[in-house]
């Protein structure tokens, strides 16, 4: 068992330290239910939620870099009280403990949404985003907000390129655990539409600069740390333990390869299959995906190709009623 | 949505800016339907290999095997083996008893839509397919012969532009990023004018190709401005009735 916030009366724990990063998994992580076996996650960090609904940015959101992505949604959400009605019931089932990523806007925003939260069933916490340029002072505000509006645990994100100062405030106002780091801002050049587009980047570039603040930070805090950025196997989670972080949150290989998120998973949760000498040729593993799958399973097996095969009769797209 | 691999048996230059990719399938990927795509990156991606999946279109299916058309400045070689998650998006919604189907393809080359043409010929449709800007340069040859074909000039205006409009029993719209808003509300007003007391659900549709971070709508990038609900080309597009969208 792993404690994700300090000993008190409501620590966070869960029993494997690897989770996907807010904003990478969707709200309740249905969108790769067949592609990741969420029983095998730590937890499950929803997007972003504000108070009031907010649309996707205009312009382009996602610009491809020569090693990774920037990426620039604005963090479209349906709002808290539409969220919990959308995604609450499947919070309360679901399969990993749920951490409810709040944008921290405003105090009295962060307030409303943690008090909506508390009367929510089935959240295991709250991770609190901060913006990158948040003083300590707003750190410790929104911190209270939440505090004194619920009991759920409180994990706060920390920018990156302030992640010890920020989390030195955090702590100090009371957060139950950190996230190192927030990934960084940066500004490319669309080539598609020609445009300036600002946004967060990520990518494997990231993980040296998150794992130094992660080595930081873990070196003044007193409450637990979870590392977070670029990191796209087992061996780079592992770096991220050895730095000090008591778990760790993984960002967009997800969206490259999203079955590397079970993968990591298993791997540091101690649950990786090794097939023994001798053992069925037929066996699942993690990662393995669907292609392989079938080939070991021969009455799935795919029939060998044929060049004379007529073409099949093209299938007709669904009817709709007039 | 499947994770598979794939296999390239052949690369195709079918013209000065695009190649066909034949790709051995697993059969999970033969029940791909038109506006569905594959999401792909090589297994063994090499250096400089884009750090995204990219989104591939279908343009012909048969047994085991699956025809994409993607531009031709990416190298692939026979032999090579892709990552697939497939299917993205949903089907082209198809209205029921459609005879006459109208495409208009502005500013981009018309590959969405031609999986759908292809199969909505075969079952008698007769379709028309109007090309304006850069959709003009699209090699005709790869067209069926039985598709009409009509040019459209700068202000999205073809020769007997309300006649075909009205013939149409479904009008799907296929626009360039940078001016897609604007060509869709365009031609959301004439039909809305054209029809003012019967515009069903359907009638016309926008197809929705934005730059996919995800894929499987986790993200949320890839949102389209609507009336209502949250509406996201990679899962619930890419063709969206331009009733639901917020111009």
């Amino acid at each position: 068992m792993i404690e994700l916030t300090r000993s008190g009366k409501n620590p966070l724990v869960i029993e494997n330290p690897v989770m996907p990063a807010a904003g990478m998994f969707g709200f309740d992580g249905a969108d790769y239910r067949d592609l990741v076996d969420m029983s095998k996650l730590g937890a499950i960090v929803t997007n972003p939620i504000t108070w009031k609904a907010r649309h996707a940015a205009h312009g382009p959101r996602v610009v491809p870099l020569p090693s990774g992505v920037l990426v620039h949604t604005g963090l479209p959400n349906p709002g808290i009280s539409r969220a919990i009605k959308q995604y609450g019931a499947r919070w309360a089932h679901s399969l990993a403990p749920v951490i409810v990523h709040l944008a921290a806007t405003t105090p009295a925003d962060v307030a409303r949404c943690a008090s909506a939260l508390e009367r929510c069933e089935g959240i295991a916490g709250i991770e609190l985003g901060l913006h990158d340029q948040a003083s300590p002072d707003e750190i410790r505000l929104n911190i209270e907000a939440a505090l004194n509006n619920s009991q759920l645990p409180l994990l706060v994100c920390v920018p990156l390129y302030s992640a010890v100062e920020s989390a030195r405030a955090a702590q100090d106002a009371g957060a139950g655990g950190l996230v190192v780091a927030a990934p960084p801002r940066g500004t490319t050049r669309d080539l598609e539409s020609g445009q300036l587009v600002g946004g967060r980047v990520y990518g494997p570039w990231l993980k040296p600069q998150a794992l130094r603040a992660v080595g930081q930070v873990a070196h003044i805090a007193e409450v637990p740390v979870i590392g977070s950025g670029g990191i796209h196997s087992a061996d780079d989670a592992r770096d991220f333990i050895e730095a000090g972080a008591a778990a760790v949150q993984v960002d967009t290989v997800i969206w490259t390869n999203p079955h590397y998120l079970e993968v990591i998973a298993r791997n540091l949760g101690g649950l990786e299959l090794t097939r023994a000498v001798g053992a069925l040729a037929d066996e699942w593993e993690p990662g393995m995906g669907q292609t392989m799958w079938m080939a070991r399973h021969s009455q799935f097996a795919p029939p060998p190709p044929d060049e004379n095969a007529p073409s099949i009769p093209p299938p007709m797209p669904p009817d709709l009623p007039e | 949505m499947k994770h598979t691999q794939a296999l390239i048996e052949r690369v195709r230059r079918v013209s000065d800016h695009l190649q066909h990719l034949d790709l051995a399938v697993d059969r999970v990927l033969m029940q791909i339907k038109p506006g569905q795509s594959l999401f792909v990156t090589p297994q063994e991606p090499a250096a400089g290999s884009p750090y995204l999946r990219e989104q591939w279109i279908p343009v012909e299916l048969f047994p085991g095997r699956i025809t994409v058309e993607i531009p031709a400045r990416r190298v692939y070689a026979p032999g090579q083996i892709l990552s697939v998650m497939a299917p993205v998006g949903s089907p082209i919604p198809i209205r029921s008893g459609i005879q006459r189907l109208l495409l208009i393809v502005e500013g981009v080359y018309p590959t969405p839509l031609m999986l759908l043409a292809r199969q909505l010929m075969s079952g008698g449709v007769a379709v028309t397919l109007v090309l304006g800007g850069q959709a003009t340069e699209y090699p005709l040859e790869l067209l069926s012969p039985e598709i009409e074909i009509l040019r459209s000039d700068t202000g999205w205006k073809w020769p007997e532009q309300m006649d075909t409009l009205n013939w149409a029993d479904q009008v799907l719209v296929l626009a360039a990023a940078n001016r897609q808003m604007e060509v869709y509300r365009h031609l959301y007003d004439v039909l809305r004018q054209l029809r003012p007391h019967d515009l069903p659900d359907h009638l016309v549709s926008g197809l929705f190709y934005p730059r996919l971070a995800c894929g499987a709508g986790a993200c949320q990038a890839c949102e389209v401005p609507s009336n209502k609900d949250t509406l996201l080309a990679c899962s619930d597009g890419p063709a969206i009735d331009l009733k639901k969208v917020q111009f």
